[in-house]
């Protein structure tokens, strides 16, 4: 058998048939296999983003629940007792200045004489200021420890001093 | 390609089925597809992948390579008839696998030394040594059968 005789019947063996169902069975196929991975693929973002929520919220549970039932010690406390002592000594004597300011205020204010539209707005400002203080110190009270509160109250004080001394000037430019 | 199938697997339902299976596989792994490579050749070398699979687990179905009653009668219609073709058909069968794909895709289905080297990931010259070698051995087991049919 020669070399062409064989090529001539591997030719032979070359088969094609028609097959109309062959594309659409492929094209179902592949549609169904993109479902299937999408549907895969959303389930399976979906479960990483719950089982995610479900350990914030456990670790954000554990947390809570560690800091309501653990003591309050001295190393966790915002302020410790020397610093807390230091703290209220400077206020003491910082608040006492201001005392001393509104005092002179207090003096100079005659209740005879008209006041001015400008003082009458500074002292109403005091008095909401005094009351600030008040609301401010009976939350340190409750909280002895807690920096931020003592911070709002420091602010709360520069502010009276603040009203005080525009009072003393109003006073000073009206005499 | 359903050509290939057929005469690697021996029935046209296979043969389809061999096909289909490959395009999903390509579409699945279209990631995988080189720029610069012929997409039929990537696809073809899937099929004949694809054909191997099948090819094993359904290989209890045919006895030596000779077609059962049942999927001789699913044999489509050869494009040219010849006298040899089914001898050269049951003497490709016994060709070992390297030896009869170079063979079906070069003197069946009509591929350049290198479109079958970018098939089969051969050099151009393995494809061309292994076609000479399938000839050989089909001229060994064609011969004598011949004589006798003759």
């Amino acid at each position: 058998m020669t070399a062409d005789e064989l090529s001539a019947a591997a030719k032979a063996m070359r088969r094609d048939w028609d097959s109309p169902g062959l594309w659409p069975a492929i094209e179902r196929r592949i549609r169904e296999d993109e479902r299937g991975r999408y549907s895969w693929t959303s389930l399976a973002a979906a479960a990483v983003v719950i089982l995610s929520v479900a350990a914030s919220l456990v670790l954000l549970g554990n947390r809570l629940l560690h800091e309501r039932a653990a003591p309050v010690t001295g190393a966790s406390r915002l302020l410790s007792d020397e610093g807390l002592s230091d703290v209220e000594r400077a206020e003491a004597q910082y608040i006492a200045a201001i005392e001393a300011l509104a005092a002179k205020v207090a003096r100079t204010d005659d209740l005879t004489r008209p006041t001015s539209l400008l003082l009458a707005n500074l002292r109403e400002r005091l008095v909401v200021i005094d009351a600030a203080i008040a609301d401010c110190r009976a939350e340190i009270e409750r909280n002895r420890f807690n920096t931020h509160l003592r911070r709002q109250l420091l602010s709360i004080y520069q502010e009276k001093r603040r009203t005080l001394e525009q009072i003393l000037d109003e006073e000073q430019h009206a005499s | 390609m359903k050509s290939l199938a057929y005469n690697l697997l021996g029935n046209v339902p296979d043969a389809e089925d061999a096909v289909q299976e490959a395009f999903v596989r390509a579409y699945r792994s279209r990631d995988a597809f080189r720029q610069g490579a012929t997409l039929y050749t990537w696809v073809c070398r899937i099929l004949i992948n694809t054909c191997y699979d099948i090819g094993r687990r359904r290989g209890a179905r045919r006895d030596d390579g000779v077609l059962d009653a049942n999927r001789a009668a699913e044999r489509p219609a050869s494009t040219a008839d010849h006298p040899l073709r089914l001898t050269l058909e049951r003497a490709v069968r016994q060709l070992a696998p390297i030896y009869r794909e170079v063979f079906l895709l070069c003197e069946v289905e009509g591929y350049t030394h290198r479109e079958v080297g970018a098939i089969l990931d051969i050099p151009e010259g393995t494809s061309k040594a292994r076609l000479f070698e399938a000839r050989r051995q089909l001229r060994e087991v064609i011969g004598p059968v011949k004589t006798i049919e003759s």
